[in-house]
C-alpha cells in the first residue's frame, strides 16, 4: 500500500435505471442500492489503480446484509458523484477488511 | 463516460472476479465522504409531460428537480404513512381483542351481564382499508346459562 493522501470526494452516486444500466447490472450481482449506500455509510476503503489511460477505483466495504463487497465507481461530470458501474460479494474485499481491522 | 466505455471498465474488472487477485494493482487512498450523500438519476419521461411539470414547478416558483422530488416524497410519505396506520390499526385491534377476552372471561366467571353472542361481528372502517368484517372469536361463554346452573 502507498501512503495515504486525501483524494477523491464522494458526495454521492448516479444510478441509471434503465434495463441496461448500473441499477439492474449490478442487481445481476445480488448488489442493491441499499447495499452499496450501507458500504458508504459504514465507513469503507477506498483504493485506486492507475493504468496508462485511467484510474480505476474500488470501494470496500460492509452491507447491510453482513457481506463484504467490492463497489467499483467511474467518476462522472458531476464532482464528487460517482457511478458504480459493477461490484459484488468479494473474498479478496473480505481478507482485506479483516487485515485492515475493519470486521468485528 | 458513455456506456461503451463504461462496458470496457466493467468487462475488465469482471475478468478477475473470483480469482483471488480483484484488488491486485490497487493502492489504499483517502476519501472525504459526504455525511449526507446524494443520488443521481435520469427520468426518461414524455416531452409533454415534461412541460406540463415545468409549469407548474415555475407557478410555484420551484426549479423542476425540487419539484419532482417534493411530489415524490409527499407521494412515498403517503404509502409509508398508510403501511404505518394500519400496522397502528392492526396491533391497537389485536390489543383491545385481547384485554376485551380477558374482561368478559372475568365477567362470566363473576356472572355479570357481558355476553357476545357467538354469531356476532365487528364491522371495521378506515379510510385506508375501505371496509370489511372481522370475525371475533372471544372465548365467551353465555352467562345466562352459567347463571341458570347456580
Amino acid at each position: 500500500m502507498l501512503g495515504e493522501q486525501r483524494e477523491i470526494e464522494v458526495e454521492g452516486f448516479a444510478w441509471d435505471f434503465e434495463p441496461d444500466g448500473n441499477v439492474a447490472h449490478l442487481a445481476g450481482h445480488d448488489v442493491r442500492i441499499a447495499d452499496v449506500n450501507a458500504v458508504l455509510a459504514f465507513g469503507p476503503m477506498f483504493l485506486r489503480s492507475l493504468s496508462e489511460h485511467a484510474a480505476t477505483y474500488v470501494m470496500v466495504g460492509r452491507d447491510n446484509r453482513n457481506r463484504s463487497l467490492l463497489i467499483y465507481p467511474v467518476a462522472t461530470p458531476e464532482h464528487g458523484i460517482w457511478k458504480p458501474v459493477t461490484g459484488w460479494q468479494s473474498g479478496d474485499a473480505h481478507r482485506l477488511l479483516q487485515e485492515g481491522g475493519r470486521l468485528s | 463516460m458513455n456506456r461503451d466505455a463504461e462496458k470496457t471498465i466493467r468487462d475488465n474488472l469482471e475478468a478477475r472476479k473470483g480469482s483471488g487477485h480483484e484488488l491486485d494493482g490497487f493502492t489504499r487512498i483517502e476519501a472525504k465522504v459526504s455525511s449526507k450523500p446524494r443520488a443521481v438519476f435520469s427520468l426518461r419521461i414524455g416531452a409533454d409531460e415534461l412541460e406540463e411539470i415545468e409549469a407548474a414547478a415555475g407557478a410555484g416558483g420551484q426549479n423542476i428537480g425540487e419539484f419532482i422530488r417534493e411530489a415524490a416524497l409527499l407521494r412515498a410519505r403517503l404509502v409509508t404513512d398508510k403501511r404505518s396506520v394500519i400496522a397502528d390499526f392492526s396491533s391497537a385491534y389485536f390489543t383491545t381483542r385481547s384485554a376485551l377476552a380477558h374482561l368478559a372471561e372475568v365477567a362470566n366467571l363473576a356472572g355479570l351481564p357481558l355476553v357476545q353472542e357467538p354469531d356476532q361481528k365487528a364491522v371495521v372502517r378506515g379510510p385506508f382499508t375501505g371496509s370489511g368484517v372481522i370475525n371475533h372469536d372471544l372465548p365467551v361463554q353465555d352467562h345466562r346459562r352459567r347463571r341458570g346452573r347456580t
